[in-house]
């Protein structure tokens, strides 16, 4: 099955960056917007993929363009710093958010099986004994 | 405080990404900036760690920022050269879609930007009209710099036709500032930038303006700045520059008139002259509107070079007339590859996206 939808994804697609590895898996359960994406990738990462978020948004477009991932908007009324407003001084916005669509899930799963199958072979190779 | 200072500071960082990724997130990105401060006011961590936290915050934008505008540059470069989305419309009643390479002039934008070449032609071809035909003399000499002599050589209203097309382009060049430096204003931008070259290398009337002869380009920029509140004009000029090469083409074309007419008219007018001066203009007033009415790349550099390929043409033809065939073919050629030297900027650009894409 793997080998199969293999074939759908272009190679240029992989091997994935690995911000973009981490975007992509932040987005593997659920629709996020940009903020939980960001703390998201810190988390998964271990802290050691901090993502800007001029670095964050290229990402973004740039895998919105390969229909990786897809936009949907959720009305929300937050004040202008994005959380709950408490005040009934309200300002509406659509609060954006993203997520995988099933091309994309295909692309996360072919990189996930290239680096699965690497793993193999160095296991193999190695043994017991490491390096 | 500090929040609010790195918030406005971003805010400025925000405005240099490209337009068009600037309206699909930069409302996003400002947002989640926001939230990524507000992250750091969990109790309990100490004012001053929180405040290096924040500030690190920023600088990480900053240091990343290069990076992250090739990609945005690419991504729409990717999007291609259609009409802008209606989002960012609100800066200057919508100016901001003259900065879009596809996108051809307005009539009445085209006559702005041709408004500089009439001018000019119209200003002196009523200085020589007026000399020849009423025999009034100048009240300066526009080689010499020296006073002449009649009833206009008070200092005060000296240089009245160069000084008074200076004042023109000055006012386009403020005009131009304000409205985020559209394709049009580059005309007015190269005749000032000509005219200060020019006043800036001589002595007139006996007074040498040396280096204050640019004071009038560089005070309505600065004008045009404070008056917009923000830096966001100049942003639009290298902005403008970097999607489209041939604006700067035009600023460079808008040198042609002056200094044809500077350098190969005495201002001892003859009729020819004024003949000659006319078809000039009307000649690059024309190829100004053809390069604003462009749509395209090629269509912007072959109304320009076009009209100086007639421009040679007529140089041949002339040198019969008034001999001054091989100064006027020498420098229209000359001309050719000055307009063309903003094109490595497009080479450049191409080379930048051919990598960035890969």
């Amino acid at each position: 099955m793997i080998n199969q939808e293999f074939e759908e994804v272009p190679p240029e697609l992989t091997p994935l960056r690995e911000p973009t590895f981490f975007i992509l898996l932040a987005l593997s359960k659920k629709r996020k917007h940009g903020y939980a994406i960001l703390k998201n990738v810190e988390t998964l990462s271990e802290g050691r993929v901090i993502l800007s978020t001029g670095t964050l948004y290229g990402a973004l477009a740039r895998l919105l363009e390969q229909r990786v991932i897809r936009k949907s908007a959720d009305d929300s009324e937050e004040d202008s710093s994005g959380s709950k407003s408490r005040s009934s001084i309200t300002v509406v916005r659509e609060r954006k958010y993203y997520e995988l669509t099933q091309f994309g899930r295909r692309v996360l799963e072919v990189d996930i099986n290239r680096m699965g199958t690497i793993l193999a072979t160095a296991s193999r190779e190695l043994g017991k004994e490491g390096i | 405080m500090l929040g609010s200072l790195l918030t406005r500071l971003f805010s400025h960082l925000l405005k240099l990404y490209p337009d068009r990724f600037l309206d699909e997130f930069g409302r996003e990105m400002r947002d989640v900036f926001v939230q990524a401060l507000s992250g750091f006011d969990d109790i309990g961590t100490p004012p001053v760690i929180r405040k290096l936290k924040m500030a690190r915050l920023f600088f990480r934008e900053v240091w990343y920022f290069p990076l992250a505008y090739l990609e945005a540059r690419r991504y729409q470069f990717s999007l291609g050269t259609g009409e802008p989305p209606a989002g960012r419309a609100s800066y200057e009643q919508g100016e901001v879609t003259t900065t879009w390479v596809g996108r051809r002039a307005s009539w009445g934008e085209a006559l702005i930007g041709a408004l500089p070449f009439l001018f000019f032609g119209l200003a002196f071809l009523l200085d020589g009209i007026t000399e020849l035909g009423v025999h009034y003399r100048p009240a300066f000499n526009l080689l010499d710099g020296s006073l002449l002599d009649g009833p206009l050589n008070h200092p005060a209203i000296i240089l009245t036709t160069p000084v008074g097309v200076y004042v023109v382009c000055v006012l386009g060049l403020l005009f131009g500032t304000l409205k985020g430096f559209p394709r049009w204003s580059y005309a007015y931008l190269g005749m000032s930038l000509y005219f200060g070259w020019y006043y800036s290398n001589g002595r007139f009337a006996g007074v040498v303006y040396g280096s204050w002869a640019w004071l009038p380009s560089f005070a309505a920029i600065i004008l045009g700045l404070l008056l917009a509140r923000s830096l966001q004009p100049l942003a639009r000029l290298l902005q403008g520059a970097w999607n489209d090469w041939t604006r700067l083409s035009f600023a460079l074309y808008a040198f042609a008139l002056p200094a044809l007419t500077t350098v190969f008219l005495d201002m001892d007018w003859v009729a020819t002259q004024l003949y000659g001066l006319f078809f000039d203009t009307v000649l690059l007033a024309a190829g100004a509107l053809a390069f604003l009415r462009s749509r395209t790349i090629w269509g912007r550099v072959l109304s320009l070079q076009g009209i100086l390929l007639i421009l040679v043409v007529k140089g041949i033809l002339g040198g019969w007339l008034d001999g001054q065939f091989w100064p006027a073919v020498s420098f229209t050629i000359l001309f050719f590859s000055f307009l063309l030297l903003p094109a490595v900027i497009g080479l450049f650009r191409w080379g930048v996206y051919a990598l960035s894409s890969r």
